[in-house]
């Protein structure tokens, strides 16, 4: 290795401070929103109990489902079903209706018929959404954000491995009876390294997925700066045009996709399995049935097949497989998405997430403890970038915690409207979180242990509420094998526990102002 | 600039970080960055067709690519000791890979 000069490893460290200052923040909401991911199937079974069906893995006819369905969506252009699998026990149906909202359905896979579900965002429409654009819609500005503070992770991973100079020792140090800034620094070192492949890979695909999104007129450019050609050549998306006005009834579905999936699994030489139906123009001469192998339960690689079939005559008008590089590159984003059959590696990745958490909370809580010392305490950054910590690291997980209790607490019929009382519940995680930063500007160091006493009272609040307003409490759950269910409760105590065990070992102890000792970065 | 090696620490900003050299360097580090990695994946989706390579998988290469180029020249900038010369010559590399894909 070419001798690393002073002026550069000063740059570095320069570059490593105030990226993770300004950016730590976000980059632990994301982290640990994306941690929260990993289960967001087993949260919406959590958070909307109507759903907690065993998936019998029975064949469903989608003919059928499709003549279920309100009338509307008969002549819809977009009619999108979602196949049920062991985490997802219900099928989905995401359709255009006649005033052109999107309706979203919830579909019982033993009767077809709509299941009236809990009125909440829940997992996938709330937490997922977070991780990927703090759920900030205008012009997308979320997602910009997320996309930065994933580009200032890369930086922070590159730059820090220059800071630290001692990088195999830094993996068998830890001494957390030492100084706490001391301790800091060591833990922050350690679940850096311990995790650094796995922290390298998340932005890396995190970015890769949203390459379209993020790179709008390098990816658009050479297809003459039309994107929807683009998505076709990588993806296999597919433009039917417009209705024709002739209308015409639709073949059967199910046949389609016995066609699509023999096809499939010819190339493949294994079965592959439909994970997305959509039907295009329903009801028009020109109607297309699009099918998407998205989610292969035992592969990495995402939505390699996409066949588009002619809605009347069921002949392929569009035999997509992925390439050999948009092939590398689905695997890269489906190491990502984590979607494929495999717990071991979930919980790996959940572990991962974790470390995630505690690398950019110690990171912050070092930039901290390194400046206490001096004067800096009472000036207006130091200040600032201490309730953002706090109420950014313990502030999160309790408004995460709230968020789950309103969703049991809240009256069904709290709302007259539809969607209100899932809005509703997100409002509390906002307000909790708002409230966690001003408490932490406040009171301080001392606001860390009282937040840790609330995430304990609010995931003890949580599992009981879960037992008392849907019956299935542990004892149940375990019993009949609801793992989804048992599991996250079992987190939650889990949760109560470890919050409740670091606040009485945060409780503020009358602290003598410490001198400042210097001490190098290292 | 480069030779004042005092060191500086970490409350002050070392050498070649003062107010407008590290705006300059953050600004051509991550814009001057993005249209960088603009005019690269642009111009790698538009050439390698020409040689012979199917246009989805130009782009499909030029993205996996992306922050292989976004990241180095980020942080090249944040650290050279030349950030006024070093900066303006990324800037017109970006602007002549723009230029480039357009063309082509």
């Amino acid at each position: 290795m070419p001798r690393i000069s002073e002026d550069f490893r000063q740059a570095m460290n320069w570059t490593h401070t105030w990226l993770g200052v300004v950016l730590g923040i976000v980059l632990f909401a994301v982290f640990w929103m994306g941690t929260l991911t990993i289960f967001a199937p087993e949260i919406d079974r959590w958070m909307i109990p109507e759903t907690r069906i065993a998936h019998d893995g029975r064949e469903v006819s989608y003919d059928r489902l499709l003549a279920q369905l309100p009338p509307d969506a008969a002549t819809s252009d977009y009619v999108n079903f979602v196949v049920p699998t062991e985490r997802h026990p219900t099928i989905g149906v995401f359709y255009r209706d006649s005033q052109g909202a999107f309706q979203n359905l919830l579909l019982d896979p033993r009767t077809g018929a709509p299941i009236s579900v809990t009125d909440s965002h829940a997992g996938s429409g709330f937490i997922y959404p977070f991780h990927l654009s703090l759920t900030i819609e205008w012009q997308n500005l979320g997602y910009w954000i997320v996309g930065l503070a994933a580009l200032a992770m890369l930086l922070l991973l590159v730059s820090g491995i220059f800071v630290h100079r001692k990088i195999i020792a830094e993996l068998f140090v830890f001494r957390p009876q030492r100084k706490p800034r001391r301790a800091t620094l060591d833990l922050h070192n350690l679940s850096s390294l311990v995790g650094l492949p796995f922290y390298i890979l998340m932005p890396f695909s995190g970015l890769l997925i949203f390459a379209s999104l993020y790179l709008p007129w390098g990816m658009a450019e050479p297809f003459g700066g039309d994107m929807d050609k683009a998505e076709a050549a990588i993806s296999g998306a597919y433009d039917p045009g417009p209705r024709t006005g002739r209308p015409a009834p639709i073949a059967s579905l199910d046949a389609m996709k016995r066609k699509a999936e023999a096809m499939w699994s010819e190339t493949e030489g294994a079965p592959v399995k439909t994970n997305i139906l959509r039907i295009l123009n329903n009801g028009d001469e020109s109607a297309v049935v699009y099918f998407r192998n998205t989610f292969p339960e035992d592969r990495v690689v995402l939505s390699k097949y996409v066949a588009v079939l002619d809605g009347q005559s069921g002949a392929v008008l569009q035999d997509f497989v992925k390439p050999p590089i948009g092939e590398a590159s689905a695997w890269v984003q489906g190491a990502h998405f984590i979607q494929f059959g495999h717990w071991p590696l979930r919980w790996l990745y959940f572990l991962g997430g974790l470390g995630g958490c505690v690398m950019i909370a110690t990171g912050n809580l070092f930039w901290l403890r390194s400046r206490e010392g001096r004067l800096a305490r009472a000036s207006l950054g130091y200040r600032t970038v201490e309730a953002l910590t706090i109420g950014g690291v313990t502030g999160i997980i309790a408004a995460t915690g709230a968020f789950f209790v309103a969703n049991r607490l809240i009256p069904a019929d709290a709302f007259p409207v539809k969607g209100a009382r899932a809005d509703a519940e997100v409002q509390v995680f906002w307000l909790v979180w708002l409230i966690a930063f001003v408490h932490a500007a406040i009171l301080r160091e001392r606001a860390w242990a009282q937040q840790a006493w609330a995430i304990a009272v609010l995931a003890i609040a949580a599992v009981a509420s879960n037992a008392v307003t849907t019956g299935d409490h542990i004892g149940v759950t375990l019993a009949e094998g609801e793992w989804a269910v048992a599991g996250m409760d079992l987190l939650l105590l889990i949760t109560a526990g470890i919050a409740a065990w670091a606040a009485i070992r945060l409780a503020p102890s009358p602290m003598p102002e410490r001198p400042f000792d210097p001490m190098p970065a290292e | 600039m480069a030779g004042n090696r005092q060191t500086a620490g970490s409350q002050r900003a070392p050498a070649g970080f003062g107010g407008a050299l590290a705006l300059w360097r953050l600004l051509v580090g991550f814009v001057g960055g993005y249209a960088l990695v603009s005019g690269f994946v642009a111009l790698a989706g538009s050439a390698l067709p020409l040689l012979g390579m199917e246009r989805g998988e130009a782009l499909s290469l030029a993205s996996l690519l992306a922050l292989f180029v976004y990241v180095p020249a980020c942080l090249f900038i944040l650290s050279t000791r030349r950030p006024w010369r070093n900066g303006t010559i990324l800037l017109m590399l970006a602007a002549a890979m723009i230029a480039a894909a357009v063309m082509i």
